[in-house]
């Protein structure tokens, strides 16, 4: 009996010590968001690098950019506070789906851009590498 | 994955598409994934309103160009340009054009739509 007991004990202590927290989309969305962001506001080239898929690509009302022109885009744009809201995160698989709002001071290739709210779009996919960045659409008109 | 990712990526948009005209509304449901969301200039939807939206909206034919495809592990993603097509004076011209991207995973070998942003200007 004191055997079964101690076996019993040492189980539920290992289960609870091994045990994997639930995986919580929404908070790992905006946890990916707001290290992306902080990423692009402090030009944290090496960070980005490390987040950002070599197959990135990305849209606004102009066209369609890779992953060389954002960077270059981001080296050369210093962006100011952002602001972020109603941001909605879905899973589908290997991918965290982000849409929300923001509100940021920037400049795309020397022209302002409307600090008014707007939406933006992202998609994050799970790899060796960790979260990386795959898409990005700025609804932001040009 | 072995295959002609641009080829890959181009077929799936225009597949969706001629689904989509062809008012085959159980093949377009089957190309969005659970999860999907999409992005416009009025703000954001979630798989079922945007679905019901293409439902509502009876998309005329479209000249789609410039497609680019990149691969992410299982996930293609794809961008293009976009515009209706206008019937002036019995010629088929080009209306006003606008970016579209679109990502797409496989899901029990069938690829799905995740997510679509419309860059058109409302």
């Amino acid at each position: 009996m004191k055997f079964l007991s101690t076996f019993i004990l040492m189980l539920c202590l290992s289960s609870s010590l091994f045990a994997q927290p639930s995986f919580n989309p929404q908070a790992e969305g905006e946890r990916l968001e707001r290290l992306w962001w902080d990423q692009q506001k402090n030009q944290d080239i090496a960070g980005l690098t490390k987040i950002m898929s070599p197959a990135f690509q990305s849209i606004n009302t102009k066209g369609a950019q890779d992953l060389a022109f954002n960077m270059a885009i981001i080296k050369a744009e210093k962006l100011g506070n952002y602001e972020l809201a109603n941001i909605k995160v879905t899973q589908s698989k290997d991918n965290l789906i982000v849409t929300y709002q923001i509100k940021v001071p920037e400049n795309y290739l020397g022209k302002t851009m409307s600090p008014k709210m707007h939406y933006r779009l992202d998609v994050w996919n799970k790899s060796d590498a960790g979260w990386q960045i795959i898409a990005h659409a700025n609804l932001n008109p040009i | 994955m072995d295959i002609n990712i641009a080829a890959e990526g181009e077929r799936l948009y225009r597949s969706l598409i001629a689904k989509i005209t062809a008012c085959n509304w159980p093949a377009v449901d089957a190309m969005f994934a659970p999860g999907f969301q999409s992005a416009h200039a009025d703000g954001a939807r979630d798989r079922a309103t945007e679905i019901q939206t293409i439902m509502d909206e009876k998309i005329a034919d479209c000249i789609l160009s410039n497609f680019k495809v990149t691969q992410s592990g299982n996930c293609l993603v794809v961008t293009h340009t976009q515009s209706v097509v206008e019937t002036i004076d019995g010629k088929r011209l080009p209306g006003q054009s606008s970016p579209r991207l679109t990502v797409w995973t496989k899901n029990q070998g069938n690829w799905q739509m995740v997510a679509l942003a419309n860059l058109r200007v409302i």
